[in-house]
């Protein structure tokens, strides 16, 4: 609709619902009486207005109750349920992990309570299981009073994890030493019970990490126990036994959390003193004991590693207000505060002053080596104090003091972790971790960013062409060796290698300033560029010079040379010398294997591999996968090798052969380094579409790689691809705050744009991609200015707005062009062909196309191939060329099951079968939609699994099969509604009840359409009203009941007119001068054919129906030979057909016209033709209608038996509820 | 805590948004989102029980803290209240559209992040909630500020008068705008095409 017309409609609708309810309509029908659109479009909205209730009434946030929100309800197991041999009696509670029910044992006679934490939604069940069945042993080992037992655990029948623990009565211990009002030492030796017991947990090596009041209960005898215990390291993503590559954030209450926890160092038996330190001060004193600045996590976080505890006897000063977790707020005094302890302030502050000030402080030091190095010598020194004896803190704090200053500047640096949490990712706290076997300096502090080196391809200074392939294998191997050890970044050799094209790649050597553009658009702190040159044979004495310009503009020059046989050695040799000059340590042997590893084993093998790359960055894609193919015979199982080959595959569409050669550099990567084997890894996971597991990988690699941009921007794609575009945002944030220039790289707009396209924020996408344009354009990158421009062009064509779109396309294309991009080409001419298509300029679309064709053809693109002419073939059929369609759609589908494309393969699959629908070919559409079916089944697409079965389901009812066409619309039924079609819902269920229909099922046809009008009704959709209407009309009239027949018929007219669709218009006025025709209503019948005939124009399908309806009123009226020519008009405009109900309507009317004219015979043998094909089908309400026809010729020929055989018939009718015909047959028996 | 860095950004951000300068607004568009979450997950952890979270509360106090980082007397409300809004439709839209991806099977790994949108009922099942996003986008195109009334309605929680307030209008015509978007909105969602016999064809 266009806006001005929406204007319109809501200044009508705007004033009409000003008005009274009853007063809205005729309102309406004054103001546009003479704009039937408008008045139509007023009381749809009207009736949605009606319908509305209080639609978004309710802001979309307002409600916050854990029990009601959608996830929960997903997750929460009734009380009632069965959970193995357990059955849950009521929620005891919730938390972050998911919720705690009491439930009892249901298979043993004596009672056992347990009690149930499920697990909720999200949790990797799996491995969880998988982890407690390796922990149990030692968790069984806990045997301790104050300790709650795990007894079992296990996954539900839905597929959440639970544990079964001892069940505690209690409340938490703060809340029980309060109702209490226990004062100093009564809280002390409860404490003291639940230290021994993390102590005795501590002696079987099992840590807690998670103490805190809530997870500490005390029973109404005033035993505490100690819950959870295991189950915080079961859910820790990190813990040992977890994949190293799994997501390294977790969720984390920092309320609780210790220091180290936060920093995401090694928690140890120290974290639990921290904690038992922690619970004692807040139940001594009533307070925490820090002041963040808010109650943001990444506050408390700062807090938690920056701030000094406050002394318990000072801050029991403080008046502050507290939430509980019941939410009520109370105002904590120094007063409140010591009514429940000890009496007075004072009293309490004396009490602890002094022995437990230092006590506490020592149990919640930063450092875990600072703490009291066991829970028994925490308790010990509580004893101490208890006795009255010195305690062991206080000799400690002094000294602790004076260090303190040092300290404090190394937490400084260790706050600057917490990065993420400002990003804004999570609200929770998030700790970025090291990878298991990272250097252990990197967990105390994030390290100090890498300087960063590119490696210029290197200049082949022997001019010999044959030679050519050591100027990217020099620098490609010299990246790699420089690489190794992770000191440095080094920018990966292929963005080396287009900044190079971008900048032009002389021939010659670039000029310094040149080279210190290159160094600062790819922000390397070091620009490595060297030269060759290669002796006479046999010898070829390989001489190389190398220089580095650095940012601080002092230049290192090296020079080496060796035979090329051994060029390894040359460039580990050159590495070393640079590494030397540039004061980075000399790798480890352990390097030098991964170094080593990375490289093709052979010279030849190496040529071959850098042809292959050098063929890749030129976009020949052919010659690339050739010489890829080669290295690896000659080098087989290595990883880069294989990863080339993967990329090559991967151009060309082939996304099986991308995957194998992905799968066989994952399986070769095991001796390269971390880095390189994770870089592997996300290509495997990329090239499988495993999004998922790529985002994992990527994840590790931009957590510890902070500094690369690259794995920044593959993290981003990753999510966008696995529909987490909302993460992926996150993720260009963090790219964004890079230093730049790699800030500022234009991918990261790029990559923005992408997200918000996923996330269907367009507007967003264009401001992106016009960004992108921008930075592209300013850095000379052209191609990713095509690119950028594709996204500008998408994002416009998104909005609908076509002639921006165009221009970004034709500009992108033009890029393309220019830069030698073929595929990039063929994309460009592929979207110009939609957005044309859809102006409706059908032949410069379908130009478009096919050099779209032409280009995707020339680089053997495959998926581009297969993308272009899918396209054109819709075109085509589109445009009524459909064997053209037919055989364009069926070349795509070779490409697709070429390249292995399932998803794709099944859309052509359909796609020819709707061209063979429009061909009248019914058995070979059935066919194709059987094969889309199979596959869509297979690999679980459910919308092709219904648009197959649908399609399959009319091909079939067209066909006759009404019994083949009732059984797959009902199984498309259930489909529609999983895919949340209800449109698709209603239409299935009309076209079901006129299957139902004409297999005399008149009571499900009913039934049927009731259910489609109902469903229309609530949508609303008001041609699926006005359908099961007519169809309500159809089965009237073969019920007998004319009057309703006429009622139901009516109103679907009136509806279609309202609608003004010209087709079911007609269709509904044939239907009612049947109606009248049998209700002798000649006159009128006539003038209803007249109108459908005005409106059927053009239309040969509906103009051979309305001949159809001529043919019958014409033999009411006797008008033989107006029968007969109007029999030969329909025949004419039906044609050959394969569809049954126009060829089954015409042989009855050929009959009817037959026997008016007294060829008895004739009309008989034709007759019982269709009768028989009838009668196999099982289609008994049109087989009365012709065995009605056959004893009208029998009884008005007198024929013996004629009248016996009608009074059968009648029978037959009653049978099946067929109540016109029964009426006929009964009068033509005469009874 | 976000460190030296990122402050200045912000404020820089927030200056260029001020001076009317491409695509401030859309660089700020990840801080406000930060910010809201930071703060609503807070609450949340705060208020945990039947309290209810409100959006109006949640945006204000936003607000507050993003003038309070920066420190200046930057005045354009109404537009970071758009922004906000906005951010409010996307936490729901996304939280929606990755647990529809969960129902499917892809895509189902952890979904720690989404706590706060866990925590939180919306009137609308997650398909009529993404049905209703797609029917903004096209309203967008229809009436920009019509659409932008439902935001604030809607996704910021804001009032008649609020809203009336900060788009400058009256409230008759704030009013007016509601109900025939509400309308215009219910039937869009109700009317999802589907076509059966093609594909869109790839572009």
């Amino acid at each position: 609709m266009a806006t001005d017309a929406w204007q319109r409609v809501k200044a009508v609708l705007g004033d009409a619902l000003d008005r009274a309810p009853h007063e809205r309509v005729a309102y309406v029908d004054q103001v546009c009486a003479d704009d039937a659109a408008l008045r139509a479009e007023v009381h749809s909205l009207l009736a949605a207005h009606a319908a509305a209730d209080d639609f978004i009434e309710t802001p979309a946030f307002a409600g916050l109750a854990p029990a009601s929100a959608p996830e929960s309800r997903d997750t929460d197991p009734n009380p009632g349920r069965a959970i193995g041999p357990y059955v849950l009696e009521r929620l005891i509670g919730r938390g972050g992990m998911g919720a705690v029910y009491l439930a009892r044992r249901a298979d043993r006679e004596f009672d056992q309570r347990v009690a149930i934490k499920m697990i909720r939604r999200g949790m990797d069940s799996d491995l969880l299981v998988r982890r407690f069945r390796h922990e149990r042993q030692i968790l069984a080992t806990l045997d301790h009073p104050h300790i709650a037992r795990l007894f079992d655990g296990g996954t539900s029948d839905d597929g959440l994890p639970y544990f079964v623990m001892e069940y505690v009565e209690g409340v938490a211990i703060d809340r029980y030493a309060d109702d209490r009002r226990l004062d100093t030492a009564g809280r002390l030796r409860l404490c003291l019970r639940v230290i021994d017991a993390v102590q005795h947990a501590h002696d079987r090596h099992v840590v807690h990490r998670d103490i805190k009041p809530s997870n500490v209960l005390v029973t109404a005898d005033g035993q505490p126990k100690l819950l959870d215990f295991g189950i915080a390291k079961l859910l820790d993503r990190d813990a040992p036994g977890s994949s190293t590559l799994t997501a390294m954030y977790r969720p984390m209450t920092p309320d609780y959390a210790s220091p180290e926890q936060i920093r995401g160092d090694q928690v140890s038996a120290a974290t639990d003193v921290y904690a038992l330190g922690l619970l004692l001060y807040e139940l001594l004193t009533g307070h925490r004991p820090y002041r963040p600045a808010s109650r943001a996590p990444a506050d408390i976080a700062k807090a938690i590693c920056d701030q000094d505890p406050e002394r318990p006897s000072a801050v029991i000063a403080r008046t502050e207000a507290v939430t509980d977790a019941d939410g009520t707020t109370t105002t904590v005094t120094a007063e409140t505060v010591s009514a429940t302890r000890d009496g007075t302030p004072e009293t309490l502050r004396r009490r602890l002053s002094g022995a437990l000030d230092d006590i506490l402080l020592k149990a919640l030091r930063k450092d875990p080596a600072d703490r009291y190095s066991t829970p028994q010598a925490f308790a010990d020194d509580i004893r101490r104090y208890l006795d009255d004896q010195p305690v062991a803190a206080r000799q400690g704090a002094l000294a602790y003091a004076t260090r303190r200053f040092v300290v404090r500047h190394r937490l400084a640096l260790a706050g600057s972790l917490l990065v993420v949490l400002s990003a804004g990712l999570t609200a929770i706290a998030v700790s970025r971790r090291p990878l298991a076997n990272a250097p252990a300096a990197a967990s105390a502090a994030k390290p100090a960013p890498r300087r960063s080196a590119a490696v210029l391809h290197f200049r082949n200074l022997s001019g010999r062409q044959e030679d050519a392939w050591l100027a990217v294998a020099l620098a490609e191997m010299l990246t790699t060796e420089l690489a190794g050890g992770g000191q440095i970044r080094v920018v990966p050799s292929a963005i080396v290698a287009r900044a190079e094209r971008d900048a032009g790649r002389p021939e010659g050597a670039l000029a310094p300033e040149a080279r210190e553009r290159l160094r600062l658009a790819m922000a390397a702190d070091h620009l490595v560029h060297g030269a060759f040159t290669v002796g006479a044979p046999p010898e070829r004495t390989l001489r190389l010079d190398v220089q580095v310009q650095s940012a601080g503009g002092d230049d290192v020059a090296v020079a080496q040379s060796g035979r090329e046989a051994d060029l390894f050695a040359l460039v580990a040799d050159t590495g070393q010398a640079l590494r030397r000059r540039l004061g980075l340590e000399e790798h480890s042997a352990e390097t030098e294997r991964g170094v080593r590893a990375a490289l093709p084993r052979t010279v030849e093998a190496t040529r071959h591999y850098a042809v292959g790359l050098e063929r890749l960055r030129e976009l020949d894609a052919v010659a690339a996968r050739d010489a890829f193919a080669r290295a690896a015979e000659l080098d087989p199982g290595n990883a880069m090798i294989e990863t080339g080959l993967a990329a090559a595959w991967t151009a060309l569409g082939y996304d099986r052969r991308a995957a194998e050669a992905a799968q066989a550099a994952f399986d070769a990567s095991a001796g390269l380094s971390r880095e390189e084997r994770l870089n592997v890894e996300g290509r495997l996971h990329e090239a499988q579409k495993a999004w998922p597991k790529a985002v994992d990988v990527y994840r590790t690699l931009w957590g510890f790689f902070a500094d690369n941009v690259e794995y920044g921007l593959r993290l981003a794609g990753a999510l966008t691809s696995s529909g987490r575009a909302k993460e992926a945002v996150v993720t260009i944030a963090e790219l964004r705050a890079l230093p730049a220039p790699q800030g500022e790289d234009p991918r990261i707009e790029l990559a923005e744009a992408a997200a918000a396209g996923a996330l269907g924020d367009f507007p967003q996408q264009q401001a992106a991609a016009m960004r992108a344009v921008a930075r592209a354009s300013s850095l000379g990158a052209s191609l990713l200015l095509a690119r950028a421009r594709m996204a500008e062009g998408q994002a416009h064509y998104s909005q609908g707005q076509h002639a921006d779109a165009v221009r970004a396309f034709e500009d992108a294309r033009d890029r393309f062009t220019a830069a030698g991009d073929r595929a990039g080409e063929a994309g460009a001419l592929n979207s110009l062909g939609s957005v044309t298509d859809d102006k409706g300029d059908t032949r410069l679309a379908e130009r478009y196309y096919q050099a779209s064709l032409a280009a995707s053809e020339a680089i053997g693109d495959r998926r581009a191939m297969s993308a272009a002419l899918n396209n054109l073939g819709i075109l085509l059929k589109d445009a009524g060329r459909l064997a053209e369609a037919r055989q364009v759609h069926e070349r795509a589908l070779a490409l697709r099951r070429e390249i292995g494309d399932r998803n794709w393969t099944a859309v052509s699959l359909s796609n020819i079968g709707v061209v063979l629908f429009e061909q009248d070919r019914l058995p070979e559409a059935a066919d194709y939609y059987r094969q889309s079916l199979a596959i869509a089944q297979e690999i679980s697409d459910k919308r092709s699994e219904v648009r197959a079965l649908h399609n399959l389901a009319i091909v079939q009812r067209e066909s006759g099969d009404m019994r083949s066409a009732r059984a797959t619309y009902e199984a498309a039924i259930p489909g529609r509604a999983a895919v949340n079609d209800r449109r698709g819902g209603v239409i299935a269920r009309v076209e079901l009840g006129m299957a139902l229909l004409a297999l005399g099922d008149l009571d499900g046809a009913r039934r049927v359409q009731e259910e489609a009008r109902t469903m229309a009704r609530a949508i609303p959709m008001a041609e699926g009203e006005s359908q099961a209407e007519y169809q309500f009309g159809e089965i009237a009239l073969v019920a007998g009941d004319l009057a309703g027949s006429r009622a139901r018929h009516e109103a679907a007219l009136a509806m279609r007119r309202a609608q003004q669709q010209k087709r079911t218009t007609a269709e509904s006025l044939l239907a009612l001068a049947i109606v009248a025709i049998e209700d002798g209503r000649h006159a009128e019948a006539g003038a209803l054919v007249t109108e459908a005939m005005s409106l059927a124009k053009e239309q040969p399908a509906l103009l051979a129906q309305a001949e159809l309806v001529q043919v019958r009123l014409r033999l009411a009226a006797g008008d033989v030979p107006g029968a007969a020519s109007a029999v030969t008009r329909a025949r004419s405009l039906v044609g050959p057909t394969g569809r049954a109900s126009p060829r089954w309507a015409l042989a009855l009317a050929e009959a009817r016209v037959a026997a008016g004219r007294g060829q008895a015979a004739e009309a008989r043998r034709r007759l019982e033709a269709l009768r028989a094909e009838l009668d196999r089908l099982g289609l008994p309400v049109l087989s009365l209608e012709v065995r009605l026809v056959l004893a009208d010729v029998a009884v008005a020929a007198g024929a013996p038996g004629a009248t016996a055989d009608a009074r059968r018939l009648a029978a037959d009718a009653k049978a099946v509820g067929a109540g016109l015909v029964q009426r006929r047959a009964e009068a033509l028996a005469g009874t | 805590m976000s460190g030296p860095p990122e402050d200045r950004e912000l404020t820089h951000l927030l200056k260029a948004w001020q001076h009317g300068e491409d695509g401030a607004a859309t660089a700020l568009v990840p801080r406000v989102y930060a910010e809201l979450r930071t703060i609503a997950a807070a609450r949340l952890r705060r208020e945990r029980g039947d309290h209810t979270l409100q959006p109006t509360a949640l945006v204000h106090e936003a607000w507050l803290r993003l003038m309070r980082q920066q420190g200046a007397d930057w005045q354009n409300r109404a537009q970071f209240f758009a922004i906000a809004a906005q951010m409010m439709r996307r936490i729901l839209v996304d939280h929606a559209r990755r647990r529809q991806a969960a129902k499917r099977g892809d895509g189902a790994r952890a979904v720690d992040v989404h706590e706060l949108a866990d925590s939180l009922a919306s009137p609308l099942p997650d398909d009529r909630l993404l049905a209703l996003n797609d029917a903004l986008d096209r309203l967008v195109v229809l009436d920009a500020r019509q659409a932008r009334v439902v935001e604030l309605r809607f996704f910021a929680g804001l009032s008649v008068e609020e809203t009336a307030d900060l788009l400058d209008l009256s409230s008759t015509t704030v009013k007016r705008e509601w109900a025939t978007a509400r309308a215009w909105l219910f039937r869009e969602i109700q009317l999802d095409p589907g076509r059966v016999d093609a594909d869109p064809g790839a572009a």
